[in-house]
């Protein structure tokens, strides 16, 4: 299944390491990333499971073979299993410890057995003294073990043990009494180092422990992973998959020793390479056309490129059309452009010309003036006015253009095509697939023949495809665990700001979607709920430091996540230039109540009464 | 064989004198339908147990006037057991009751939630040796969809942790591939975000058919739209007011070739009786693990008004 629709990021996306140091590098690597960004497709198919698949398709290098990666996940509820229920914290710390273990040992001797299973590995020989030194190392040789299946089976009578303890704590006060119990790094580093040493041919392998959703350990066990990477051994080594901000502690077991980043493990924060890497929409095209090219009618019909369903590119020239509908005099209303010298901003083959006429006219600029630059650059005609025309239109100000039409005319603005969907996924590769999958759902139900003969889903489709994600997102984000409200909260505030900041006719701050602010400054309990917001990608950081706005300090500047744009009418893409600032009291209260915003004073058109009571706006 | 009927007007569960009887305190009078019931027909109750959680207590004296109290009316003996309806363990751990195995106990689980009843009827069987247990469950008249019939229905509100309940952590859990049996509700989110959690090889749909009412199959297949699309999952039906049919099936499931060798998680969202199914089907098979939406807030009227009061006699292993 990972291999029909595996579709490798190294390929696309420059990660700052290559497909073989995931493989190589004895040092440990973090890869950082939120719900949807493929980080346990990538660690599944660095398993020995997968690459076992490749290496009989004979497309593997020999680095690969060597090493071997463990994909090891074990579940939140199981995790969170291992605390309360009146057991001190530290004997939970040694039953997790002793449960850990047993959980990775097993893991390898079921490798043990596909290796013997596997033609492909013939040189693997599991001698006497192998079994000799496992059964020392599992059972003080108390136990002679002649056959991974026994090993297997004393495995699993051990975890048997911990899991019966764990059914019955909550019920009745009782002690953990195993046959044996195994303390940290015992067998996560001693069966490996056994297997080097004893078997035939593996003297050169290396254990790669692939531990996935590494957020949802607890504090206390993450103690012990922060261990195990920080005296990692050669032989063994360690990839940690983990949502952003998914440490809950960088501390080891012992209490002067911590992990950092750069000394004791290499940092790779998916989220942020994806959405600034200029590869990203290319390796989100690979991985829906691999889909598309496993549906039969599409292969038959030759329509398996997901641009040519969606559209590459929104048509915003036609959509404002659409909306304005001839009645373009709305615009020049919403302006208050006096009647007479309307004909000379009016443009109804595109009323994105027309407001930017009209935010013309508003900051200056003379009716005739404009009227020259419009048509100059509307002919190809190369003038100081019609080149700083054609900069506001087509670098500057379309999008921001197309939101105040929408605001006028008191439409939203629809949010499709391929390049839309991918700004919209946000560096979330599964939000793009669920955007896709929403949209072949409502098209196969509202326009099937469109949707397989001639590969098109409408534009409406497409949209609706999109608010439903957005308000599906935004529905689940109560649901978080401890701060859902709060990040709810946080984003129906932030998310009302922005749309303000796009409603702004005078586009003073165009396109703003990002705030800035200093994390270190956060109250504690904010600090904890912003990164809950951080950890479930409602807020995502973006990867340099950035100056809040044109001669400010660098600080770090935050986007909220492109998905819910869709819902409140901002931006698809993030331009930077202007960030909201916040101080912790600001996200504090932004966080609690619900209609809080801040400086938004700025953007506000003022309405005044002149002396022949006629209205104006004040800019 | 199972025995389950309606008790109203006749008393027909076959037993007349219980030792204890387990109830939630609840601001709905449908939580003393059933002792209300045994009352009426002269049925003995030498102990009540009656649970009152912290997290109930202000609506519980909100309603005082409309018969929130109304177990205190009741002339039977009581223990009113203070405790939070988050942890169950920590409130029976403390219950110092004389439960023997000849006891005849009944739990009635109306305004239990179902973490908390599931605990407490692991605990009759591992700590008191508790055989066979009368469950009472007073079906609710209407449900409220405070947001209309076809959008989000939710027993509960805010952030949740999905998590084992307390007791049912299944012994096989070392094994490497799972298989999730989901018990549709009608609180769409929450299915797929177990799916996600559990990551199972397979997924199966129970969905409650017939049901209560006759569109509530359909509602709880639109909510749950997202995860009845996903390619693979298998949807399967049982009867929504029968715990013994949930029980059969979920019996058959694991009898069958392509399960076996999976470690089975079951997360029974959906109604009361099915999820009687579950606990049954997990007390008789500790194997299995049973996974539960824990909800930092259970939401206190989602439904109004009492129905038929069925019991149902159980064995707990």
């Amino acid at each position: 299944m990972i291999l029909d629709y595996w579709s490798n990021p190294f390929s696309f996306v420059k990660f700052g390491l290559n497909q073989d140091d995931v493989f190589n590098d004895p040092n440990p690597i973090v890869f950082m990333g939120g719900r949807g960004t493929g980080k346990t497709m990538f660690l599944r198919y660095c398993s020995y499971s997968v690459q076992n698949s490749i290496e009989e398709k004979s497309t593997n290098s020999q680095a690969q073979k060597k090493n071997i990666g463990f994909y090891i996940r074990i579940d939140g509820p199981i995790l969170r299993s291992f605390d309360g229920y009146g057991v001190s914290d530290e004997k939970w710390l040694v039953i997790f410890a002793h449960y850990f273990e047993l959980f990775v040992c097993k893991i390898y001797f079921t490798f043990f057995q596909d290796l013997i299973k596997n033609s492909s590995f013939t040189l693997v020989d599991f001698g006497k003294g192998f079994f000799s030194q496992c059964s020392n190392l599992l059972s003080n040789d108390k136990a002679q073990f002649g056959s991974l299946d026994e090993i297997i089976n004393f495995l699993d009578d051990q975890v048997k043990e911990v899991n019966m303890y764990r059914a019955q704590i909550p019920l009745k006060n009782i002690d953990f009494t195993p046959t044996i119990v195994f303390p940290s790094q015992y067998l996560t580093f001693g069966i490996p180092q056994i297997f080097k040493d004893k078997v035939t041919g593996a003297e050169n392998s290396r254990f790669i422990l692939m531990i996935d959703e590494y957020e949802n350990f607890l504090q206390s066990q993450q103690r012990i992973i922060n261990t195990l990477i920080k005296f990692v051994i050669p032989g063994i080594t360690f990839r940690l998959g983990m949502r952003l901000e998914g440490f809950r502690t960088y501390d080891t077991i012992s209490k002067d020793d911590f992990i950092k980043e750069g000394r004791d493990y290499k940092n790779i924060v998916f989220e942020e390479v994806l959405i600034k890497d200029s590869g990203y929409s290319n390796y989100l095209k690979d991985i829906a056309n691999k889909r598309l090219k496993k549906i039969n009618c599409f292969v038959e019909n030759n329509i398996t490129d997901i641009a040519d369903f969606l559209g590459e590119r929104e048509n915003l020239e036609e959509e404002s059309r659409e909306i304005v509908n001839l009645k373009g005099d709305k615009i020049f209303d919403h302006y208050s452009i006096e009647k007479k010298i309307r004909p000379l901003l009016k443009c109804q083959e595109n009323p994105l010309l027309q407001v930017l006429n009209c935010l013309w006219f508003k900051r200056g600029k003379s009716p005739q003036e404009i009227n020259n630059a419009m048509n100059d650059y509307l002919a190809g005609r190369k003038t100081t006015d019609s080149i700083k025309y054609r900069m506001d239109y087509v670098d500057k100000y379309k999008l921001s253009l197309m939101f105040i039409i929408a605001t006028t005319y008191k439409k939203d603005k629809k949010y499709y095509s391929f390049n839309t969907f991918s700004y919209l996924s946000s560096g979330i590769v599964g939000h793009f697939i669920e955007l896709c999958r929403r949209c072949f759902q409502y098209a196969e139900f509202e326009d099937k023949d469109d949707l397989i003969n001639n590969g098109r889903i409408a534009k409406t489709l497409q949209n609706n495809a999109a608010r439903d994600l957005a308000e599906s997102e935004l529905q689940q984000i109560r649901r978080i665990e401890k701060y859902g409200n709060k990040l709810y909260v946080l984003t129906l505030n932030l998310g009302e700001t922005f749309r303000r900041y796009h409603k702004d006719i005078l586009i003073r701050y165009p396109e703003t979607n990002q705030f800035s602010i200093d994390k270190t400054l956060l109250a504690e309990q904010t600090k904890e709920a912003f990164e809950a917001a951080q950890r479930w990608s409602i807020v995502q950081r973006k990867s340099k430091t950035q100056q809040q706005s044109i001669g400010k300090k660098k600080n770090d500047i935050f986007t909220l996540n492109r998905v819910f744009a869709p819902i409140f009418q901002f931006s698809y893409r993030t331009r930077g230039g202007f960030s909201e600032e916040y101080n912790s009291i600001e996200i504090t209260t932004l966080m609690e109540k619900e209609g809080i915003e801040f400086r938004l004073d700025k953007i506000k058109v003022k309405q005044v009464v002149k002396d022949s009571n006629q209205s104006e706006l004040e800019f | 064989m199972y025995k389950s009927a309606v008790v109203g007007d006749e008393w027909s569960c076959g037993i007349d004198n219980f030792d204890f009887v387990f109830v939630a305190i609840s601001p709905d009078l449908r939580a003393y339908e059933a002792i209300s019931i045994a009352g009426k027909h002269n049925v003995g109750i030498k102990r009540l147990v009656a649970f009152n959680f912290a997290e109930r207590k202000d609506i519980v004296k909100k309603k005082k006037n409309s018969g929130s109290e109304n177990y205190k009316k009741l002339s039977f003996n009581r223990d009113v057991i203070e405790c939070s309806i988050k942890d169950p363990s920590d409130a029976l751990k403390k219950l110092n009751l004389e439960i023997t195995e000849e006891c005849n106990i009944a739990v009635d689980i109306s305004f239990f939630t179902k973490p908390f009843y599931f605990t407490l009827l692991n605990w009759l069987k591992v700590v008191h040796n508790v055989v066979d247990v009368t469950i009472f469950y007073t079906e609710p008249k209407n449900y409220l969809f405070n947001k209309g019939l076809y959008n989000q229905y939710h027993s509960s509100f805010g952030p949740i942790a999905i998590e084992e309940i307390a007791s049912f952590s299944g012994i096989d859990a070392n094994k490497e591939n799972s298989l999730l049996i989901l018990l549709l509700g009608f609180d769409g989110d929450l299915s797929s975000e177990i799916d996600e959690i559990v990551a199972p090889k397979k997924t199966i749909l129970i969905n409650g058919f017939p049901s209560y009412s006759p569109n509530f199959k359909d509602i709880s297949l639109i909510a749950n739209e997202k995860i009845v699309n996903k390619g693979g999952n298998k949807l399967l039906f049982s009867r929504s007011t029968n715990p013994f049919d949930t029980y059969n099936l979920l019996d058959e499931i694991k009898q069958k070739e392509e399960y076996k060798g999976l470690f089975m998680n079951i997360a029974p969202i959906g109604t009361k009786p099915m999820s009687l199914g579950v606990c049954m089907f997990a007390l008789h098979n500790p194997d299995v693990r049973v996974i539960y939406p824990m909800p930092e807030k259970f939401e206190d009227g989602t439904s109004r008004d009492t129905w038929f009061t069925w019991f149902y006699n159980i064995t707990l292993s």
